[in-house]
């Protein structure tokens, strides 16, 4: 079976303003010259078979595009244009039109440690289900939450704000999805809205959505702290190999 | 209707297309429909091929393997040089003409379709929101139905997003852009009928476009 990796790098990236002013979030580089963008790419190259890479792009096209130009073929995604940002939920169903079979969908400010790839592809491989990959946290920093029943289904996915109950641990939405085929995604999403809210609310309906929960390491990159904790990340792999 | 459509003969200008040798084997039933300006040969501005770009070598080289593993080689080309950029001028449609039959005559490409309409257009006769203009299909739609291509095993190859949109309304499943800083120049807001995305592989140059397409064919 060969999997699909579509890579969500369409966002403006603003809070990392004035570094993402001329150049898209997943262009930062983490290790040298290597971007995050293509750590992603060459973290899931190495260990699942691919039949397709994709990331769609929006914000600062024509950087991108230059770039994906440059780098090596075996490492180059194709690319969704989005002349006008879709959001994630309607990129993913732009890409059904044309496409299907397995695909993960992962954000494209995600810096991933090994381990955590490893752990994710084991899951994919024992439980080919649609499933939302998420992580614990300390409910008063969980901008949203997953709610899940015994079984590992997914009842609820909720956006809390900064406002989530401060009880307890809660399960919060990694940024990372796993789709067995995009067919059954159903009829458009509005634009502008994330998947969370609306493509897999579908899912969560029917009950089809599965959680799994990683807390591994990960770093999204969203702020100048996030930059630097995504690069020590990396540095400590590279030591550690 | 437009009395100049589809004439290859007359000097004044309305959509046309040349045919050469390989155009007569009509077995061929895939193509690679290539944009010329900018990306056949560099991009010079309005009425590039009348300064005499240089097409190279490797990229010729690399086309002939193409039609030897049984694909037409189309070029497909907006050319607003006459009639919105400038007056008509006779002697510079002879000269863009003959240019034309020279890269068929070469064997670079088998066919060459043209459309040189523009909505503002200084001459009312090309004014119109042709469908044949990129990034409407209809260059690649009257190829289509002249050879009876197969545009899911085609593949199309532009340096502007213009041309990755007319691929794809067409359906041509092979999308190729050669990346540039000018490759998204497009006022979308224009084109109504425009998808909400476009999906395409990237490359920096031609010749590794041409490269990709023939180890996929091998």
């Amino acid at each position: 079976m060969k999997f699909n990796l579509l890579i969500l790098g369409a966002g403006r990236g603003t809070r990392l303003s004035p570094l993402t002013d001329a150049l898209p979030k997943p262009l930062l580089a983490i290790d040298g010259s290597e971007t995050i963008l293509l750590r992603i790419v060459k973290q899931f190259r190495k260990i699942l078979p691919i039949a397709n890479i994709w990331v769609n792009i929006s914000t600062h096209p024509e950087t991108f595009l230059s770039y994906l130009g440059g780098i090596d073929s075996e490492f180059r995604p194709q690319v969704l244009f989005e002349p006008i940002l879709l959001g994630s939920a309607n990129t993913v169903f732009e890409l059904s039109k044309e496409h299907d079979g397995p695909t993960l969908v992962i954000h494209g400010d995600l810096v991933l440690s090994h381990v955590y790839i490893d752990t994710l592809i084991q899951e994919i491989f024992r439980n080919p289900r649609f499933t939302v990959f998420c992580h614990g946290r300390s409910s008063n920093r969980a901008k949203s939450t997953i709610t899940i029943s015994d079984s590992n289904i997914v009842t609820s996915l909720v956006n809390t704000g900064l406002n989530a109950p401060v009880d307890s641990k809660v399960l919060v939405n990694s940024g990372i999805y796993f789709f067995p085929n995009l067919q059954q995604i159903g009829s458009a999403p509005e634009i502008g809205t994330e998947i969370a809210d609306s493509t897999l609310q579908t899912l969560i309906t029917s009950g089809n959505l599965h959680a799994f929960e990683i807390n591994e390491k990960r770093v999204s990159v969203d702020s100048f702290n996030q930059l630097e904790e995504a690069r020590n990340l990396v540095k400590e792999e590279i030591l550690r190999r | 209707m437009n009395l100049f459509a589809h004439s290859s003969s007359s000097l004044l200008p309305g959509d046309f297309r040349i045919a050469g040798k390989g155009a007569r084997n009509t077995t061929i039933k895939r193509a690679v429909f290539i944009d010329l300006d900018g990306t056949l040969w560099p991009d010079l501005g309005p009425g590039s091929i009348l300064r005499n770009p240089i097409i190279g070598n490797e990229v010729v080289l690399r086309l002939s393997e193409l039609s030897n593993v049984g694909y037409l080689l189309i070029g497909i080309t907006n050319q607003t040089y006459f009639g919105y950029r400038r007056r008509l001028n006779p002697i510079s449609i002879f000269r863009y003409r003959s240019k034309m039959r020279q890269i068929i005559r070469k064997g670079i490409l088998d066919l060459i379709y043209v459309c040189h309409h523009h909505p503002e257009s200084k001459l009312s006769y090309l004014k119109t929101e042709c469908t044949r203009r990129k990034p409407n299909s209809g260059l690649i739609e009257w190829a289509k139905e002249e050879f009876d291509l197969e545009l899911d095993k085609s593949i199309v190859i532009g340096d502007r997003i213009t041309d990755i949109a007319a691929g794809q309304k067409s359906g041509i499943a092979k999308r190729f852009l050669i990346a540039n800083p000018r490759c998204i120049e497009w006022n979308i807001s224009r084109s109504t009928t425009s998808p909400q995305s476009f999906t395409f592989s990237v490359f920096g140059n031609l010749i590794d476009a041409l490269e990709m397409i023939k180890n996929e064919t091998s």
